[in-house]
């Protein structure tokens, strides 16, 4: 017997002991003897043995059209209603299609599952239409019950991305016109629904109730299963490490553009930068996310590689408290901005970020108004403020930053600074997001200064004010500054009962003056993301919470 | 009382002691500030949906029913569910321990296998050029910083050299085997996939070199000082006197008795490995508990928490049974006062 038919045969002889719960001490002691044969022998074994694939791996095509992605966030939940971040949209994007979707930067709503979204002139009554080619893997249409089925899912579920539609509607909104045509009522006035409507993705009724258990809907299987009718289908699913996605053949969406879709989607957790930089420049993968200054200019300098400079619509901002404190001060608000060194802020960040001149990123065209009476950096007009001020004297002030996050460390370092000149003694204190989160829970045990990265749901003003600046926001950490204002209040609501784009663009101007104007908070820079891609990729990158693999091809 | 009674007592005192693990652990989540169904109702979550996850996971109860909510939902089998993913704790642990556990074993083999040797070698020729470069293998060993160690590694054989991966449990090309133990060695070895195996190996040397070098360290250390103290023993120079040949000496007769000491050192050295997994496991990718614990500890997820906790709990306790009745086959007097 070779060592070879040895090791198979000591080999079977574990399975069927492991089958037989029978392994004793001499069997294991044989089976690791046959263990290190094997490895020994693992070079002419490999290449007389067939590859063990998975079935459909799309990355072991070695597919030159294969999107690889290496981000160290994990998909933790497919869930087309549940689930809701950066990385679990790759996903849902990949295997669900919704009734809109975006492209481009600025990105653009564009139709997909709906050919068309109308409102009437006070936005509370939507009627959408459907495509008629539009099927689910299954083969089943996507029609309007379909639609209405996932309208409610989502309300019932009130998880995920339910916030943007819960207080606009209920499971009684959307109702059926015919086979192709969706009415759906709101309860009050939102001109931006269409810029929502990418979220909701339209899962197969049939597929959902088929894997229902103790009435969750479906919920425990779509974690890791789809029941989509997307461009890609799932190839293998290996929690906390990969996650594969393969084309789905008859996708009944044709496109735009002339190269060739994808073949495959593979998302890879690399956690840590260097090794996500070693895996770009050995071919591993071709998209990677989160790099450190150094990896991403080191990817830059090398000509295989484009470093993403697009900037983003997502704001960084010191959050002061409007309610308790020396920061309840208006004159000590603008004293705060004007000795906020905004420029070495950017260098601190290497320069990948743009300056905010106002509440809303310059990048969000054409809502952000241009002329904002910005506070910029100037200690003389600090000092003027705080002489103003009940605080002229000095105080010490809070500054809470999430623990280990550098950037939000050095904005701290390079404000003490300043402040010391002011005499104000500024307390670093760094905390773990959930402490931050439960300490902007009310006025009175929110910081004086909280940094605060917001994200981009929707392309709307709205996405950004409401949920900063609204009354009703207060508690949230994006609403740690506490401000309130009725005045600014009906502006926001007028602004969501009007479809009328001049009327919108009039009174977002005026929140944003009033917003300026009161110094609510510091807002600093919008980021440029700290993403790099191979060169053969075109626009992979959206700045809509992460990007659309339907919109990513390779050139060439 | 034999050693199969002695082993049943310790293994029944477990469960006192893991009780204790969960009412600290439980005690300590709900004493740290923060609210993690806010923080899992997101930034613009609506006040409905944030009292809707406080209802759904119970955090709207007292707290002496959440605690026994947690008691009698182990004794039938639910760990509990992740607030931020909603997946099951059990299922999740069954998807990450695996991956640890073989790292953590493949490195203890390795440390164990170098390090003792190394330890005795450095122990027989004390003071000579092969002892001093043993002691500054053991000094570099437990001086440097894993995650270093771990880029040195990825940079040199990764890309330098192109002969090992940098990340991930598994190359590209291969899947995971058919699920039996998780141990993707075990397994693909089992299902005869020997080129799985074979990858599944190379995905392993670095993360466990890393792994294992300081835990190889302090067992040559230990044994080099536990085998100089007992070579300097009477038996040992009356063995000597009678003429026994001194690999016999050295092997059978001092090494043995020197080897209880190593052995705590292992059992130590094996839990300290689960705990330093978490670095490595960042370093190298590696889906491994060490992971899901540190990201469920930042967003304050209580039931992974508390989950991984009492499978630690379980760990370290049967690891020093194990090295208790270790010490009995080494040195039968300990094996008869335990009798």
């Amino acid at each position: 017997m070779s060592r070879a038919d040895l090791t198979a045969q000591r080999m079977a002889d574990l399975r069927q002991a492991m089958r037989t719960h029978s392994i004793d001490r001499r069997a294991f002691i044989q089976v690791a003897g046959a263990a290190a044969v094997a490895a020994g022998l693992n070079r002419d074994v490999a290449a007389a043995a067939p590859l063990t694939r998975r079935p459909g791996l799309v990355r072991a095509q070695a597919s030159a059209n294969t999107f690889v992605y290496g981000s160290g966030q994990d998909i933790s939940n497919l869930d087309p209603h549940t689930g809701h971040d950066y990385s679990i949209t790759w996903g849902q994007r990949a295997v669900y299609d919704s009734l809109l979707r975006y492209q481009g930067n600025p990105p653009e709503l564009r139709p997909l599952l709906a050919t068309e979204v109308t409102g009437n002139p006070d936005a509370t009554e939507w009627t959408i239409r459907l495509d008629e080619r539009a099927t689910f893997h299954d083969g089943a249409k996507v029609d309007a019950e379909a639609v209405r089925y996932n309208f409610g899912r989502m309300l019932r579920k009130n998880l995920g991305v339910a916030w943007m539609f819960s207080t606009i509607m209920d499971e009684e909104s959307a109702q059926v016109v015919d086979p192709q045509t969706l009415r759906v009522t709101l309860l009050e006035p939102f001109a931006p629904f269409d810029a929502i409507l990418p979220w909701l993705f339209v899962a197969n009724p049939a597929l959902v109730q088929a894997n229902e258990v103790d009435g969750d809907e479906g919920e425990a299987w779509l974690q890791s299963h789809e029941a989509g009718g997307g461009p890609f289908t799932i190839a293998a699913w290996e929690i906390g490490s990969v996650y594969e996605f393969a084309r789905f053949p008859d996708y009944w969406w044709t496109g735009e553009g002339e190269a060739a879709p994808l073949d495959g989607f593979v998302w890879r957790i690399i956690r840590e930068s260097s090794t996500k930089r070693i895996a770009m420049e050995t071919g591993e993968i071709t998209y990677g996310d989160t790099f450190t200054p150094e990896d991403i200019e080191a990817l830059r300098a090398d000509p295989r590689f484009v470093a993403n400079d697009a900037p983003s619509l997502s704001p960084f901002a010191i959050k002061l408290n409007n309610q308790a404190g020396p920061t309840a001060d208006l004159n000590v608000r603008k004293a705060l901005a004007h000795a906020f060194d905004y420029e070495a802020a950017i260098e601190a960040v290497s320069g990948r970020g743009t300056v905010m001149e106002g509440p809303l990123a310059t990048a969000l065209e054409p809502w952000h108004k241009t002329d904002l009476p910005v506070l910029r950096f100037d200690m003389d007009a600090a000092r003027a403020a705080l002489a103003a001020s009940d605080f002229a004297d000095g105080f010490e002030l809070e500054y809470v930053y999430v623990t280990g996050l550098t950037a939000e460390e050095n904005f701290g370092l390079i404000w003490l600074e300043r402040l010391a000149e002011l005499g104000i003694t500024l307390t670093m204190a760094p905390l773990v997001w959930p402490d931050m989160v439960a300490r902007a829970s009310s006025a009175e045990t929110a910081p004086n200064a909280m940094a605060v990265y917001s994200g981009t749901d929707y392309v709307d003003p709205d996405n950004f004010l409401w949920q900063a600046y609204h009354s009703s926001q207060a508690g949230f950490w994006a609403a740690a500054s506490h401000y309130q204002n009725p005045e600014l209040d009906k502006l926001l609501e007028d602004a969501r009962a009007s479809t009328d784009e001049a009327r919108r663009k009039e009174l977002y101007d005026a929140a944003q003056l009033k917003l300026v104007e009161d110094a609510v908070e510091i807002w600093v820079y919008t980021e440029i993301e700290n993403d790099a891609w191979v060169a053969e990729l075109g626009e992979p990158y959206d700045t809509i919470m992460g990007g659309d693999v339907r919109n990513i091809r390779f050139q060439g | 009382m034999n050693v199969a009674a002695y082993a049943l007592r310790r293994l029944l005192l477990i469960v006192p002691t893991l009780l204790g693990v969960t009412l600290l652990t439980f005690a300590l989540s709900r004493l740290v500030p923060g609210d993690p169904a806010r923080l899992a109702a997101g930034a613009q979550a609506t006040p409905e949906m944030y009292e809707q996850i406080r209802r759904e996971f119970g955090l709207d109860q007292p707290l002496p029913a959440q605690y026994w909510g947690y008691l009698t939902g182990l004794f039938q089998g639910d760990w509990g569910r992740s607030i931020l993913s909603r997946r099951s704790v059990v299922e999740d642990l069954q998807t990450y321990w695996p991956a640890t556990l073989e790292l953590v074993l493949v490195a203890m083999a390795i440390a164990t296998l170098v390090g003792v040797p190394l330890g005795v070698v450095s122990a027989v020729r004390a003071d000579r050029p092969v002892d001093q470069a043993s002691r500054l293998v053991s000094l570099v060993g437990v001086s440097v910083p894993a995650f270093w160690l771990a880029v040195l590694l990825q940079l040199f054989f990764g890309l330098r050299l192109g002969w090992l991966p940098v990340s991930g449990r598994l190359g590209s090309a291969f899947a995971a085997p058919p699920h039996l133990t998780g141990l993707y060695l075990v397994d693909s070895a089992a299902a005869g996939q020997w080129a799985t195996f074979g990858d599944a190996a190379r995905q392993l040397v670095l993360p466990a070199l890393t792994l294992s070098f300081p835990a190889l360290a302090t067992i040559a250390r230990f044994t080099r000082a536990s085998l100089l103290e007992t070579l300097g023993q009477d038996y040992v120079r009356t063995a000597r006197a009678k003429g026994v040949a001194e690999r016999r000496v050295v092997l059978r007769h001092a090494l043995r008795n020197a080897l209880i000491p190593t052995i705590t050192m292992i059992g130590l050295s094996f839990g300290w490995s689960m705990g330093g997994s978490v670095l490595v496991e960042t370093v190298f990718d590696w889906p491994g508990i060490g992971l899901y614990a540190t990201k469920s500890a930042l967003t304050l997820d209580f039931s992974p928490i508390m989950g991984i906790a009492l499978l630690y709990g379980l760990v370290f306790s049967l690891i020093n049974i194990g090295v208790d009745l270790t010490y009995g086959l080494l040195d039968p007097r300990i094996a008869r006062g335990a009798a």
